[in-house]
C-alpha cells in the first residue's frame, strides 16, 4: 500500500525511498502532493524495473546512486516543479501551518480547561460561555488545513510527529531530515498504561456528567443514575479515542480539549466543594453592625451585632 | 563545463520538444532526452518540469494502464504548449546563434 492509500507493485525499497521523498515534500498542498507522489512512484517503478532488467541488485544504495538521496530528489523535483522552498530552508516561512495548528491546539486546551473549571465552580457565571466558545474556535480553526491533508496523512508532519502513524512513515523518518518524522511505536508497558488511562478517562467523564447534571439541578440520585448510564459508553469512547488518535492525530483537536475540559470540571468540583463547606460552617456574616444568618436556599433573619451563638444556633436548628 | 547548469535554462524547451511528435510518460521523456544526448538530465528534474508545464496549462495528460506497475500518466502538447514551443525554439536559435558567433570570434 502506498503512502496515499493506493495499491502498487513498487519494490519495498522503492517504497521506502518514495516515502522519504514524500516526507520531504510533505509541506505541499494535499492535492499537489498526491500528484507529485504519483509521479515519484511511477519513476521509482521504472527505475527499479530497469535495475532488475539489468541484473543489478535492488538496494537503497543503488537507488541513491541512480537518483540521488531522497532529499536531493525531493529538492530537485521541488525546484523543477516550481514549488515553494521547503519549510525550514532559507527563504521559506519560518512558521509552518502544522506548527500554527499545534499552537491552536494548546490554546484550545487551555480555554477548555478554564471553561471546565468555571462551569463547575461557578455555574451562574457568564464567563464559561465565551471560554467554551474560544475553546471550540481554536480547535476548529486548523480544521481546513487538517482536512486538506487527507490525501497524504502519513507523511504530514505534526510538530515533531506525523499526523498518522504507519510503518512506512516510520521508515521514512529515518531517511530524511524533514521537519516531519514518525511517532515511534510505544512500548508494551506504555500501551498498557495508555489503555488504563483511557479507561480512567472514561470513568472520570461519566462521573463528571453525573455531577454536572446534579449541578444543573438534577437530584443527587438522578446524577448517580446518569453517571452509571454514561459509564460504559464513556469508557468505550475513551478506548476508541485512544486507538483512533494513535492512527489519525487530527482527532487530537477533539480529544485534547475534551480531556482538559473534563479535568477542568474536576478542578472546579474541588473548588466548589471547598467553598461549599466554608459557607456552611460560617453560617453568619457581619454587615453594618448586624449578624446576618445565612441559610442555603433562604434568607435568614437579621440579628443584632453581638447576638449570642446560642440564639443563632437555636434559630438554625 | 558542467552541462547541468546549462540544462536548467533549457529543460522546458527540451521537454516540450520531445513531446512535439509523440505523447510520452515521465520516464519515457527521460529516456528520450538521454538518448538525444542530454545524459546529465535528472529524473526528478524531468518529472518536476512535467508537473510545472502541466500546471501552467501547456500540457494535457491521460492515464494508460501498465503491466509493470501503476498506470502511466502520458503527457501531450496542447495548442498553448505548441505555441510556447515555437516561441522558445525561436528564442533558443537566436541565443545559440549569438553564442556561436561569440565563441567563434573568441576562438
Amino acid at each position: 500500500m502506498s503512502a496515499n492509500g493506493t495499491t502498487t507493485l513498487l519494490h519495498e525499497l522503492g517504497a521506502d525511498y518514495r516515502d522519504a521523498v514524500y516526507a520531504a515534500l510533505a509541506d505541499l498542498p494535499g492535492e499537489e502532493l498526491a500528484d507529485a507522489l504519483e509521479e515519484v512512484e511511477t519513476n521509482l517503478v521504472e527505475v527499479v524495473g530497469e535495475l532488475t532488467a539489468a541484473g543489478g541488485e535492488i538496494s537503497m544504495a543503488a537507488l541513491r546512486a541512480r537518483l540521488g538521496t531522497p532529499r536531493e530528489y525531493a529538492d530537485e523535483f521541488r525546484v523543477a516543479a516550481g514549488y515553494p522552498p521547503a519549510v525550514g530552508s532559507p527563504g521559506a516561512m519560518q512558521v509552518a501551518p502544522n506548527q500554527l495548528a499545534v499552537a491552536a491546539l494548546f490554546v484550545s486546551a487551555a480555554f477548555a480547561l478554564a471553561s471546565g473549571v468555571t462551569v463547575m465552580a461557578d455555574a451562574d457565571s457568564w464567563v464559561w460561555g465565551p471560554l467554551t466558545a474560544a475553546a471550540v474556535l481554536f480547535a476548529a480553526l486548523p480544521g481546513q488545513w487538517l482536512r486538506a491533508q487527507a490525501p497524504s496523512l502519513d507523511a504530514v508532519p505534526l510538530w515533531r510527529f506525523s499526523l498518522v502513524r504507519t510503518p512506512s512513515a516510520g521508515r521514512a523518518a529515518g531517511e530524511t531530515a524533514s521537519p516531519g518524522g514518525a511517532l515511534p511505536r510505544p512500548s508494551r508497558e506504555l500501551r498498557a498504561d495508555l489503555a488504563e488511562i483511557a479507561r480512567l478517562w472514561g470513568i472520570f467523564v461519566a462521573v463528571g456528567l453525573g455531577v454536572g447534571a446534579h449541578k444543573a439541578g438534577a437530584a443527587p440520585a438522578a446524577g448517580v443514575v446518569i453517571a452509571l448510564i454514561a459509564l460504559l459508553p464513556c469508557i468505550r469512547l475513551g478506548r476508541v479515542l485512544r486507538r483512533t488518535v494513535g492512527r489519525d492525530r487530527r482527532l487530537l483537536w477533539l480529544a485534547v480539549p475534551l480531556t482538559t475540559f473534563t479535568v477542568g470540571l474536576g478542578i472546579g468540583l474541588v473548588f466548589d466543594e471547598a467553598r461549599g463547606r466554608t459557607d456552611y460552617y460560617a453560617g453568619a456574616v457581619v454587615h453594618d453592625g448586624r449578624v446576618s444568618v445565612v441559610q442555603p436556599g433562604s434568607s435568614g433573619p437579621v440579628w443584632p451585632a453581638g447576638a449570642s451563638a446560642t440564639a443563632v444556633h437555636n434559630h438554625l436548628t | 563545463m558542467d552541462t547541468s547548469q546549462l540544462l536548467k535554462g533549457v529543460l522546458d524547451l527540451a521537454v516540450l520538444a520531445v513531446l512535439r511528435d509523440e505523447d510520452g510518460y515521465g520516464y519515457d521523456v527521460v529516456r528520450r532526452l538521454r538518448s538525444a544526448g542530454l545524459d546529465d538530465v535528472g529524473d526528478a528534474s524531468v518529472y518536476g518540469t512535467l508537473r510545472r508545464l502541466f500546471n501552467a496549462g501547456l500540457l494535457t495528460s491521460y492515464a494508460v494502464a501498465s503491466d509493470s506497475g501503476p498506470h502511466r500518466k502520458y503527457y501531450a502538447l496542447n495548442d498553448l504548449g505548441r505555441e510556447r514551443l515555437r516561441e522558445s525554439t525561436k528564442t533558443w536559435r537566436q541565443f545559440a546563434g549569438t553564442m556561436s558567433h561569440l565563441t567563434g570570434e573568441t576562438l
